[in-house]
């Protein structure tokens, strides 16, 4: 009895002084704790049974404390000086593991204690209580046993109990004052009599106490026990080009959570523990995870039953499995997701990148394959951009800046290549497929290129891809393709591309099984390759090497054509064309520091070429050239770069040339050893002398071993003809600046002066010692181009350039009147050129849905004639060129795209008349003034559709190219064709031609 | 021959053009243009102070007077570039012969080569020269001989006159090839041999060697003129001719100098081969049913018809034989003094006309139509139209050699008549 009143009045003391609340979680009464508390030191709380509520009155904010029991590691304990102090409800759900919390009794807990009445404030009893010193301390925890019979009714919750805790620390009676389950409440109660304590003291005795204790119970015990496997794991690969989808959400949504009887708790808890497991996380009762780098995913221990999976993926169409998780075996599926477009795979993403030329357009290849009329043909996309003028009947001249093509120079990484396109215009040579970009500089170009005076269409080849095996086969009436790539390692990797032209065999076929009786056969025949294997070395080296092969090949039979001579070519019944050449391209790029980058291109190249025309002419040779091109890039300042550069060509050519001269005698020459070449060496420096402004002047210096004229010493910047610039070595010097300013944000203003030059044209023939002369000179140029370039949006940007150029030392071939003064001289190099004009282009970069453009030219291009004093206009001089052209992405992956032009007549020399060559039975027209009058306007429409057929592992593509769709609503002329004896004459046009292709690809 | 011509199948296979038909064709004559049949010239060359028959024949429409100019300086590149440096009037001899046939008409003129053009002409260049004569030099090496273009020419004029110098000297080298020395060799030649010998200017370059080049002397120095004629109404024809010193030359003893003659037309008739729209027909290849009518021959071969009678499934075609062939040498052989082992090749014009009656209101597209790859057999596609039956045909054989610098062109023609007439069925 004394025992009791003198807890009672401890009690009250210790009200006095606040309440230890200890709540496992809790920082202070009703919030959730800091820092898990063990359940196996608890401190006692004393009560103020007077003052004590319960209820949910917010409790004081002024009178916590915090202090830490020794003995309890993790234990917060919380003293609270309370007299009319109320207690929030602890919440159970955001208790720790230990699952104890102590809480003040409220208004109807009051204490008894054998019928005594209770102590009130003031009463005397609580004055002459000693103070409590120590408090009881929870030395031996006795965890209370949650019977796993009732897991399954996931009962959680605080048992809250009564503890008389004697002074020897033992615990001599429990009661219950709330609880949550019977079996729960009596497990508790089992285990809280077993506990022991440390005894409170007061006064230096020790003394009993009455405590409050609260057990706690979670199921996340025993879901602890769970065990983690994995029981479902997939890819995600995307549809068609078996990409593994990296990164990306994959969402199991439970549709069925009472299938697994299995599960030892209830299935929100199971659910809450999976979301625990690594890998995994539960978001709004989903269980998530996301796919590694190899599209892979794993969910752990997933209940049995029903599942609905899906991946929100943006760019992909809405996916949704069903799966039936089983106990048998864990599920392993392939997911294949359909993107909502396939032209998105391999797009090139627009930035605002360095941009250094004034005059260059960049081209991504996924962007070329779909222009219409131009067969997919990365290199003929040329043809489509400002200042090329339109080349005639679907050739292939690239017409620059009212240049003839020869004034340009074609490169593949750096390197010149021999032959653009088969058969003059049919294809490039080269698979667009492993190009990686063309870019094009209609002039104004930097030191980098020589031996041109016009234009650089420069290819660039990809790297092939290192995520997995792709590859494609590609067929239509005009030939067929088929590419490979992958890796063979981390740091390895191959290509592989082939062509090969059927509409010759097509064509044959036709002829031997068809009852045309034609007089002669005809068989055109075209192959190339392209090899190429990338290396990384390290991560300053990497090299790669490219194979790159074509050949064109023809013959054309006409038996009752005779006359030729045997002396010539053996078969004087046909004309036969062959053109081949195989080149090998090493390229290493080597960053030696961070400052200094050095990038190599060497290249050997063997060609041969046969031409023989009925026994009257043949011309056959082989070449061999090498070529190296090395790039040293010297990073001085952050402002300053420089740039120096070897761009050396050599050539050893091999000729017989058999032909009829006009005096009915076959000239025959035999050259071994010609030997061509440009050798050059350039500097360029690319100097900021703030963030806006960009300055690269540069110097360069081009040797032509072909010829023997006495080069320049000062760069010619028009025509010396007071001042003796003829001494030096065959070759010339040229300077260029560009410049470009960042006005404004998104403006830059920009202008490029420099002085070009090349060896003359046609090359060989010029310079040959019976149908040329062998001491003329370098042909030469000035370019002067200033533009205006603005990025309006992030896809949408316009570029308007004005140009002004000029050419001098053009060849000539001499002319009656020539004859007349000279009749031994066969060429003249007095030929002039001017051309100015103005192109706009209106570009919308590869967007979602569309890419496209519009560009406009304005010019003029004329050539000086020497014999009539007047300058005339250069044959494909065309005022006005207007070309719009775009290719939208529909749903399905359908694609249509559009290109229309319109173009000023061609110019053409006037028929004015004729008279009869009584010798050769024909007609000869007489001429007017050189191209002083134009064919009618040009118009012309191609559409494309393309439609792609998606499945699993690969996709099946079909195209129709339909060009000149405008034939049936005007005839575009070509060129004009007369009668016999040019009385009559009509305009021949091109045609509605279409093209249908397949393609098949993985 | 005309390169460009063979390019042009070739040329129109690899384009696909839209362009239609024109209503008239080269070998069609039609009756309201004046058209040139051919030029023909007897001899087919000349030399320097030559005369020559000029027998220009037209069809078509009647015209009242020819003009007639002529070049003798053309000057001519490489390349073919060319240009006559003077046109003037030429000074002719009109010939009363009878014309042709009554379905063309023909002017025949006399005029002569001057006899200073082989000096006077610029088209022999002198980069040729140069190299003849430094061809020559090297040779004959120092005789203490400057040898100039004049000279040669010279030298080729003197042996066109006095071919028995040539002779003599032919005999005289042979003496002393088969061991003679000069004196005895001198001796037993004729002693007007020996008298022309001794006064041959050329005695030294021929000693030298000039013999083994002659050859190819005759053939750096052929030149071309050039004829213009100007039918009234008509177009301006323009024929080049070759003056060189061939014609003269030829009976030179030990030395291969051939002369361009004429060739002839042998036979001229119409195959019918079983078979329908077949592009070519030869004999000695196709192995098809055939009949063949004649239309011109000789006397003891089939007889002549004039009347084809067309059928469905049957295939039509013109054939025409010819003869003359004449020797060719090649500068080439010519330089390494080797004897022709070629001969020239002919080609075949074809040329055709209707009666003027038949044709009213027919369209032209249903005219008679044939091929014109000069080849000897050229197939026809018959009048669509079954009102028209006559025609006139005209068939042009010209030689020709490639790799004879400069080789005259020679041709002829025969004209002969003919009907159709159609089966029911066609």
């Amino acid at each position: 009895m004394e025992m009791l009143v003198l807890i009672r009045k401890i009690i009250i003391l210790i009200a006095g002084f606040g309440v230890l609340n200890f709540g496992i979680g809790q920082e202070k009464v009703g919030t959730i704790a800091e820092e898990p508390v063990s359940t196996d030191s608890v401190a006692p709380v004393l009560h103020d049974t007077l003052s004590i509520k319960k209820g949910s009155e917010k409790p004081s904010t002024d009178t916590i404390t915090k202090a830490e029991t020794p003995a309890a590691k993790d234990t917060v304990i919380e003293l609270e000086a309370v007299v009319t102090e109320t207690v929030a409800p602890v919440d159970s759900s955001k208790v720790s593991d230990s699952g104890a919390t102590i809480e003040l009794p409220g208004d109807d807990d009051i204490i008894m204690v054998d019928g005594e009445e209770p102590v009130v404030e003031g009463d005397s009893l609580v004055d002459t209580l000693p103070p409590i010193e120590t408090m009881p301390e929870l030395k031996e925890f006795v965890e209370a046993e949650y019977p796993e019979e009732i897991y399954k009714r996931g009962i959680e919750g605080s048992v809250l109990m009564e503890l008389i805790v004697s002074d020897s620390g033992i615990v001599d009676s429990v009661s219950l004052i709330k609880g949550i389950h019977p079996i729960l409440d009596s497990s508790a109660m089992k285990a809280a009599r077993q506990f022991v304590f440390t005894p409170a003291m007061a006064g230096g005795e020790n003394v009993a106490v009455l405590i409050r204790y609260e057990y706690h119970f979670e199921l996340k015990e025993i879901v602890k026990k769970v065990e983690k496997y994995v029981n479902f794991s997939g890819v995600l690969i995307e549809r068609g080009t078996k990409k593994p989808i990296a990164d990306a959400m994959v969402v199991i949504h439970f549709i069925d959570t009472l299938s697994d009887t299995t599960l030892p708790v209830p299935f929100s808890v199971y659910l809450n523990k999976l979301g625990t497991f690594e890998g995994q996380y539960l978001e709004e009762n989903r269980l998530v995870s996301i796919t590694d780098s190899l599209g892979q995913f794993s969910f752990y221990s997933l209940p049995l039953g029903n599942i609905e999976i899906t991946a929100p993926l943006p760019g992909y169409e809405k996916f949704k499995e069903q799966e039936y998780i089983s106990a048998d075996e864990a599920l392993e599926v392939n997911y294949y997701i359909r993107r909502i477009s396939y032209s998105d795979y391999e797009i090139v993403v627009y930035g605002k990148t360095e941009k250094k030329e004034v005059s260059r357009r960049k081209l991504t290849i996924n962007e070329v394959k779909k222009i219409p009329g131009l067969g997919g043909d990365a290199v003929k996309v040329v043809q489509a951009l400002p200042g090329v003028a339109r080349p005639t009947m679907g050739s292939g001249q690239v017409i620059v800046r009212g240049a003839p093509t020869w004034d340009s120079q074609f490169y593949l990484d750096g390197i010149p290549i021999p032959q653009l396109y088969h058969f003059g215009g049919i294809k490039s040579t080269y698979n667009s497929e492993a190009l990686e970009s063309v870019d094009f500089y209609p002039g104004g170009f930097g030191t980098r290129y020589g031996n041109s005076i016009a234009g650089i269409v420069e290819i660039t080849g990809r790297a092939p891809k290192k995520d997995r095996f792709h590859g494609y086969l590609d067929g239509s009436f005009q030939d067929l393709t088929f590419l490979v790539e992958g890796p063979v390692n981390s740091k390895l990797s191959v290509m592989g591309a082939a062509r090969r032209s059927i509409a010759g065999d097509i064509l044959s076929y036709v002829f031997e099984n068809s009852d045309l009786n034609m007089p002669f056969t005809i068989s055109p025949f075209y192959w190339d390759y392209q090899m190429r294997v990338d290396y990384d070395v390290n991560k300053e080296h990497h090299l790669y090497l490219t194979g790159f092969g074509s050949k064109d090949k023809m013959v054309l039979i006409y038996p009752s054509i005779q006359g030729g001579s045997e002396e010539v070519d053996e078969f004087t019944d046909r004309m036969r064309h062959m053109v081949q050449f195989h080149m090998g391209i090493l390229g290493h790029d080597w960053q030696i520091t961070d400052k200094l980058k050095n990038r190599l291109r060497f290249s050997l190249l063997g060609g041969k070429y046969l031409t023989s025309i009925f026994g009257f002419m043949k011309w056959t040779g082989d070449y061999f050239r090498t070529t190296i091109r090395n790039e040293l890039a010297f990073n001085i300042s952050e402002k300053l770069i420089a740039n120096f550069g070897i761009d050396a060509l050599w050539e050893t050519d091999d000729m017989i040339l058999m032909i009829p001269d006009a005096f009915g005698v076959i000239a025959k020459d035999t050259i071994n050893n010609w030997k061509f070449g440009d050798v050059a060496a350039y500097v360029n420096f690319e100097w900021k002398p703030f963030e806006q402004l960009q300055i690269i002047p540069g110097l360069r210096y081009d040797y032509f071993r072909e010829l023997l004229y006495d080069g320049s010493v000062v760069p010619e910047f028009w025509e010396y003809k007071d001042f003796d610039n003829s001494r030096g070595i065959s070759g010339d010097p040229s300077i260029r600046v560009t410049t470009r300013y960042d006005f404004v944000k998104d403006h830059t203003a920009k202008f490029a002066i420099g002085n070009y030059n090349q060896t003359p044209q046609p090359g060989g023939q010029v310079i040959h010692e019976k149908w040329g002369e062998p001491q003329m000179p370098s042909t030469k140029a000035r370019h002067i181009v200033f533009g205006h370039e603005w990025q309006i949006t992030d896809l949408i940007r316009s570029d308007i350039q004005f140009y002004f150029n000029k050419q001098w030392d053009i060849p000539r071939q001499a002319s009656r009147k020539d004859l007349v003064t000279n009749a031994d001289k066969k060429w003249y190099d007095d030929g002039e050129g001017k051309m100015r004009g103005l192109e706009v282009m209106l570009r919308h970069d590869q967007g979602e849905r569309f890419f496209g453009w519009l560009a406009y030219t304005l010019s003029l291009s004329e050539r000086w004639n020497p014999n009539e004093g007047k300058w005339e206009l250069f044959r494909d001089d065309e005022t006005h060129h207007i070309q719009a052209l775009g290719s939208f992405r529909l749903r399905r992956s359908w694609d249509i795209g559009f290109r229309a032009r319109y173009v000023t007549g061609k110019p053409i020399t006037p028929v004015i008349g004729a008279y009869e060559d009584a010798e050769f039975n024909q007609f000869i027209p007489e001429y007017g003034d050189k191209n002083s009058k134009r064919l009618d306007p040009f118009f012309q429409l191609d559409l494309r559709v393309d439609k792609k057929f998606v499945f699993d592992k690969w996709i099946f593509s079909l195209y129709l190219d339909m060009q000149n769709v405008s034939y049936f609503v005007y005839k575009s002329p070509e060129f004009e064709v007369y009668n016999y004896d040019y009385s009559d004459k009509q305009t021949a046009s091109y045609i509605f031609f279409p093209a249908f292709g397949i393609k098949a690809e993985f | 021959m005309n390169v460009q011509k063979l390019l042009l199948p070739a040329a129109v296979l690899l384009f696909l053009l839209s362009c239609g038909e024109f209503p008239t064709s080269y070998n069609r004559i039609d009756h309201d243009r004046v058209r040139l049949i051919d030029f023909i010239y007897e001899p087919a060359e000349a030399a320097p102070g030559d005369s020559v028959m000029l027998t220009a024949i037209f069809a078509g429409k009647e015209f009242d007077s020819i003009t007639w100019q002529a070049a003798f300086d053309i000057i001519q590149d490489p390349y073919g570039t060319d240009t006559a440096l003077d046109i003037g009037p030429l000074s002719y001899i009109t010939i009363q012969s009878n014309d042709f046939s009554p379905n063309t008409y023909t002017a025949t003129i006399k005029f002569k080569i001057p006899d200073s053009v082989m000096y006077t002409t610029s088209f022999i260049q002198d980069e040729i020269v140069d190299s003849v004569v430094q061809m020559i030099s090297g040779d004959i090496g120092d005789i203490g001989i400057t040898i100039t273009r004049e000279m040669l020419v010279y030298m080729l004029e003197y042996y066109c006159d006095n071919a028995p110098v040539w002779d003599s000297l032919m005999n005289f080298e042979g003496l002393i090839q088969s061991g003679y020395d000069t004196s005895e060799a001198l001796a037993i030649i004729h002693e007007t041999d020996s008298t022309l010998l001794a006064n041959d200017p050329f005695y030294e370059l021929y000693k030298a060697g000039v013999k083994e080049n002659l050859p190819a002397l005759v053939q750096l120095f052929s030149i071309k003129i050039r004829i213009f004629a100007q039918p009234l109404g008509g177009y301006e024809v323009r024929s080049n001719y070759v003056v060189r010193y061939n014609s003269k030359l030829t009976g030179l003893s030990g030395v291969p100098i051939y002369e361009n003659t004429n060739p002839q037309v042998g036979f001229v008739g119409i195959y019918k081969v079983k078979g329908a729209d077949l592009a070519s027909f030869d004999t000695t290849i196709h192995d098809q049913e055939y009949e063949l009518f004649q239309l011109f021959g000789p006397a003891d071969s089939t007889d002549s018809i004039t009347t084809i009678v067309i059928e469905k499934g049957y295939t039509y075609f013109f054939t025409a034989s010819s003869s003359g062939l004449d020797s060719a040498i090649s500068l080439d052989f010519a330089f390494q003094q080797k004897p022709a082992n070629a001969t020239e090749t002919h080609f075949f014009m074809w040329y055709f006309q209707h009666d003027s009656s038949e044709i009213e209101g027919v369209d032209a597209y249903d005219f008679l139509k044939i091929s014109n790859d000069n080849s000897p057999t050229i197939v026809i596609t018959p009048p669509e139209d079954k009102r028209v039956k006559s025609f006139v045909l005209w068939v042009e054989v010209w030689d020709y050699f490639l790799n004879e610098m400069t080789r005259p062109m020679a041709s002829s023609v025969k004209e002969v008549r003919g009907k159709f007439s159609y089966s029911e069925e066609f």
